[in-house]
């Protein structure tokens, strides 16, 4: 019922109780004046309640200190925030991409707000599910959109709450954040960054993981479902999927596993659409920079509109803030630049790698220098400003600074052509040419 | 008054949830006013007296035929106030939402009272009077009763911003000793003849016949 109209319920049905209790006091004539005298013994006996309560409050206080529980059990509550069902305002429609993650979760959501479907077709209820992922592509995203799409309460925990000093209490952290679920059924419980205490048991050196193993044991155990009641589900989010216990990963338990991964190009232009919502983008090409962008996160991408959107407002200074084309142009270039020399590293790391493969060597490179020499060398290491060579026929590797570099071009690159709309950044030599 | 069901001892008790609903809701209220939804996460920042229930104090005492009572605490997170707030402000200002609430539900059960003896003096000499004056008497005294300085009331809360902060680490000590210590202050305080209720019953009386026409 509406919170509100249920208040305004009570108030009324008391008002209306004290309206009656007035009549029946009215016809057994039973009443003392409305005069001073009429309320002092009511004042006499509210004051002589005392004893009792203090009485009461009194034992209750030995019985607990008996119990030996005392300011302890604040210590076991789990730190779990709960969601109303109306303050989360995320929907699936935020997510871009993520087609799969959607369709499973969407039955999730349809299980929660209505079971009797899975029942009469003998769907066993979901139990737990994994979202797995590299990070910034959309995992509690994702979490959140099941929030807003259920309508039901959620429970938001980080594995890392249950992680505590005090042996034992991330245990009881975990009881009690499943206690709490099942009173407030039907829910959904998220725990981010799962892996804080799913780690696979037994690897760890020395003797202080009992704790977490502890932990996770319990976990396990409420997963199991078998002191299971209330209808609710457990949704987890880890980018560390390889180093989860097998245990938590067995059918029963998070059985469901939903791979979160890097978007691709159609769900790139969805999630670019998506932070386009609310902002004046004008005359952009949402596909085009889609498409400049492979292997970028959601993540990534929102960072990118939020700096076009930035760049805008710096131009904008009073009025209306546009998004133009060359405001997304400049954050891109932007990005580059900032990344280049990650991807100068990558590329060459990459090279060496394949060498692995290929038994052609590392990525080979012609440069010329300023000096008016020419050199070809593997590459066997780079930074921004250095570059280390080994050039034929001299024995020892080189250390080129890359100022020194004029032009360079690749003799041997193990890596396909740069896809359409990227510039050849991935190449070592692009950057010091 | 020994009579379980009397009509007006009931109704007292009905007004007594109603007052520490509204109580209640004035220290969550505060809370959410000043950054802190935690009491509004638990469901509490409603008037609704449902919510505010304590299955002893609200239902358990009256039913035995104890004319008193108390409300489930609303829980206040300091550490979760505006950061323009300083936290013991804070926390004064709503361990006093609580108290201040019970006094303007008096001052208005006053002036409901003078109305009804000013447009129907043969409902106010009747019951309807004599329920809207203890309401009034109880909700002042609720006030009063909240702000006595001693942990863990209301006022101690108020009293705690005010304190050397050398004392505090003792104050919430006291804190922990529980609910009784209070009532044993009061009390001691009547043995030696200092009932700090009594000037406000007067004052109660005294405003209630000023009011009578």
């Amino acid at each position: 019922m509406n919170p509100k109209l249920r208040t305004f319920l009570v108030w009324l049905g008391v008002l209306v109780a004290l309206c009656g209790l007035g009549l029946v006091a009215a016809v057994g004539g039973t009443i003392e004046g409305a005069g001073s005298d009429g309320l002092r013994p009511v004042l006499l006996v509210l004051l002589g309640v005392v004893a009792l309560l203090a009485g009461l409050a009194w034992w209750g206080r030995r019985v607990q200190s008996q119990q030996g529980v005392g300011n302890l059990n604040d210590f076991r509550r789990n730190k779990s925030r709960l969601l109303m069902p109306d303050a989360e305002k995320t929907r699936f429609t935020d997510v871009g991409g993520a087609v799969e993650a959607k369709q499973v979760l969407g039955d999730v959501v349809r299980w929660l707000k209505d079971p009797r479907r899975w029942e009469e077709a003998g769907v066993r209820p979901p139990r737990g599910i994994l979202l797995e992922g590299p990070p910034g592509n959309g995992k509690t995203l994702l979490a959140r959109a099941v929030a807003g799409e259920a309508g039901v309460r959620f429970f938001v925990t980080s594995a890392t709450d249950f992680v505590e000093l005090f042996v034992g209490v991330g245990a009881a952290r975990v009881r009690d954040l499943f206690e709490t679920a099942a009173k407030h059924s039907p829910c959904v419980i998220f725990i981010d960054e799962l892996d804080a205490v799913g780690r696979r048991r037994g690897a760890g050196v020395g003797l202080n993981n009992d704790e977490r193993e502890q932990t996770l044991n319990q976990l396990l155990v409420q997963l199991d479902g078998f002191e299971r009641q209330g209808r609710f589900v457990v949704l987890a989010a880890t980018n560390r999927s390889d180093v989860l216990d097998p245990a938590l990963l067995r059918p029963g338990r998070f059985d469901i596993r939903v791979r979160v991964g890097e978007p691709s190009e159609a769900d790139r232009v969805e999630i670019l659409a998506v932070h386009a919502r609310g902002r004046r983008i004008e005359g952009i090409d949402l596909a085009a920079v889609a498409a400049a962008t492979p292997g970028w996160t959601g993540a990534a991408l929102e960072r990118l509109v939020n700096e076009a959107t930035l760049r805008a407002l710096r131009r904008a200074e009073n009025g209306s803030v546009a998004v133009l084309p060359a405001d997304f142009d400049a954050a891109l270039a932007a990005e580059r630049a900032a990344t280049r020399h990650l991807d100068a590293l990558d590329a060459v790391l990459i090279d060496s790698m394949s060498q692995v493969a290929e038994p052609a060597g590392p990525a080979r490179a012609e440069f010329s220098l300023l000096d008016g020499s020419t050199i070809v060398g593997g590459i066997i290491w780079a930074n921004p400003e250095l570059i280390k060579l080994q050039v034929d026929g001299e024995p020892l590797a080189r250390v080129v600074p890359r100022a020194q570099i004029r032009s360079a071009r690749v003799v041997h690159h193990a890596l396909p052509a740069a896809p359409p709309g990227e510039p050849a950044s991935s190449s070592p030599s692009e950057d010091s040419a | 008054m020994t009579d379980l069901l009397d009509p007006i001892r009931l109704a007292s008790i009905l007004v007594m949830w109603l007052s520490l609903s509204v109580h209640e809701w004035a220290h969550a209220r505060s809370a959410y006013a000043l950054g802190d939804d935690t009491a509004k996460a638990l469901g509490r920042m409603t008037l609704d007296p449902m919510a505010h229930v304590d299955f002893v104090g609200t239902l358990l005492l009256p039913l035995i035929g104890v004319p008193f009572g108390w409300a489930k605490p609303v829980p206040v997170n300091p550490t979760r106030f505006r950061r323009d707030v300083k936290m013991s402000f804070g926390m004064m200002l709503t361990a006093a939402a609580g108290p201040a609430s019970n006094v303007v539900l008096s001052v208005l059960c006053l002036g409901f009272f003078a109305a009804l003896w000013n447009v129907a003096p043969t409902l106010a000499e009747g019951p309807a009077g004599q329920i809207v004056a203890i309401a009034m008497v109880m909700n002042l005294l609720l006030a009063v009763f909240n702000m006595v300085p001693i942990p863990p009331l209301d006022g101690s809360r108020v009293a705690a911003h005010f304190m050397p902060r050398s004392l505090l680490p003792f104050w919430h000590g006291v804190e922990r000793a529980g609910i009784f210590l209070p009532f044993l202050v009061i009390w001691g305080l009547r043995a030696v003849g200092i009932d700090i209720f009594a000037p406000f019953v007067a004052l109660c009386y005294d405003l209630l016949r000023a009011v009578i026409p």
